[in-house]
């Protein structure tokens, strides 16, 4: 007979804004299946506890990256967040909102200023078909350099990485990783004027190398290498300025 | 599509050259330090342990010159890093500026300060 429980009883303190009141937490207390995901677990509040929750969430397969928040104060996808990963038996899940984003209610925040940067670099939320390169069957395994396609175009837009930013906690200015790694990936031999995007007080140079953004990104996109490799094209790029 | 234009901020923020000043004057003292440990417990015979072996140490022509370049290296560096992590708490134009000449008399005196004091060591060692 098989001794493990299939149901746990957890807490969940759930980080509540309204409009210009001031925020408090509201605790559930719930029977869950620690299989489960933390999405799940909040949408069951939503969909018996209080209908006026407001949490981001569409795919539930860590495509769409709308569903990223602070789990235990740390960034996590919470539809690809086991419920066990993150709390035992009777235990309490905080969950909070992303950081350094204007909270507009709830666990929902305001990324607009983040896409915009994203298309600031390149980085475009829709491409038309008309506009796509190669068909997803046709893509080839190399870029033909010999090296093969590396992997920004996973980046999912979650905002986890600008949360998880000491400087982006700092300065509301500074760019972020996700929009220098996007301007990485468009290529400035490509694209010469991100040059004045990036190469800017609030840009590349703020960076304190801390990789906080490559720890919590869900998608493996590295922005941390990615900004340390933007370093390195502008450093290059100046210097051969300098013996032009 | 709502356009924001990169802020073209004004020099005293963070830019290339100091980044670059800053990766360049820590290699730099990775360099003088591995040389310091390799002479101190490697090539000066039984380690300089006293006052007197430093003395004569000093008299080595290129030693001082060493000891003031990793002077140099370590004030930028120092001070450079302690602007960055300053500038994460967000100084306004004007009180960065100040910070901006604060540091760099600072640099200055602890140079001259550090290059008399080398060039003291160094006379002690002729007398």
């Amino acid at each position: 007979m098989s001794t493990t429980k299939t149901k746990w009883t957890v807490n969940l303190k759930v980080y509540r804004k309204k409009g210009q009141k001031a925020p408090y937490y509201d605790q559930f207390t719930m029977e869950v299946d620690p299989d489960e995901y933390v999405l799940d677990a909040i949408e069951r509040i939503w969909a018996f506890h209080d209908r006026s929750l407001t949490f981001r969430h569409a795919c539930h397969h860590s495509t769409c990256g709308a569903c990223g928040m602070l789990v235990n104060g740390v960034e996590k996808l919470t539809c690809i967040t086991y419920i066990r990963d993150v709390v035992e038996d009777g235990g309490t899940i905080v969950i909070d909102p992303l950081r350094n984003f204007p909270i507009i209610s709830d666990l929902v925040v305001d990324m607009s200023l983040f896409f915009d940067r994203m298309e600031m670099v390149g980085q475009r939320q829709v491409i038309p078909i008309a506009e796509e390169i190669v068909g997803s069957s046709q893509k080839a395994q190399s870029a033909g350099n010999g090296k093969e396609y590396l992997r920004l175009s996973d980046c999912i837009e979650c905002g986890m990485c600008i949360s998880a930013c000491p400087i982006a906690a700092t300065n509301p200015d500074y760019l972020g990783p996700a929009v220098l790694a996007g301007a990485q990936q468009s290529g400035l031999d490509k694209k010469p004027e991100l040059l004045q995007i990036v190469d800017q007080e609030n840009g590349l140079w703020r960076c304190h190398s801390a990789y906080e953004c490559t720890a919590v990104c869900p998608s493996n996109v590295d922005p941390a290498w990615r900004i340390m490799d933007l370093r390195r094209q502008v450093t290059s790029q100046r210097f051969k300025r300098l013996f032009r | 599509m709502k356009m924001i234009q990169p802020t073209s901020g004004p020099k005293s923020g963070e830019n290339f050259w100091l980044w670059f000043l800053k990766i360049v004057t820590g290699l730099f003292i990775i360099l003088l330090l591995l040389i310091h440990f390799v002479v101190n417990h490697f090539v000066a015979e039984g380690g300089l342990l006293t006052y007197a072996d430093v003395v004569a140490y000093y008299r080595i022509p290129i030693v001082p010159i060493m000891e003031i370049a990793f002077l140099i290296f370590v004030v930028s560096h120092a001070l450079i890093g302690l602007r960055s992590i300053i500038l994460d708490l967000r100084p306004s134009r004007p009180a960065l500026t100040a910070i901006n000449w604060l540091f760099t008399l600072i640099g200055i005196a602890s140079v001259i300060y550090g290059v008399w004091l080398i060039q003291v060591i160094v006379s002690r060692g002729s007398a």
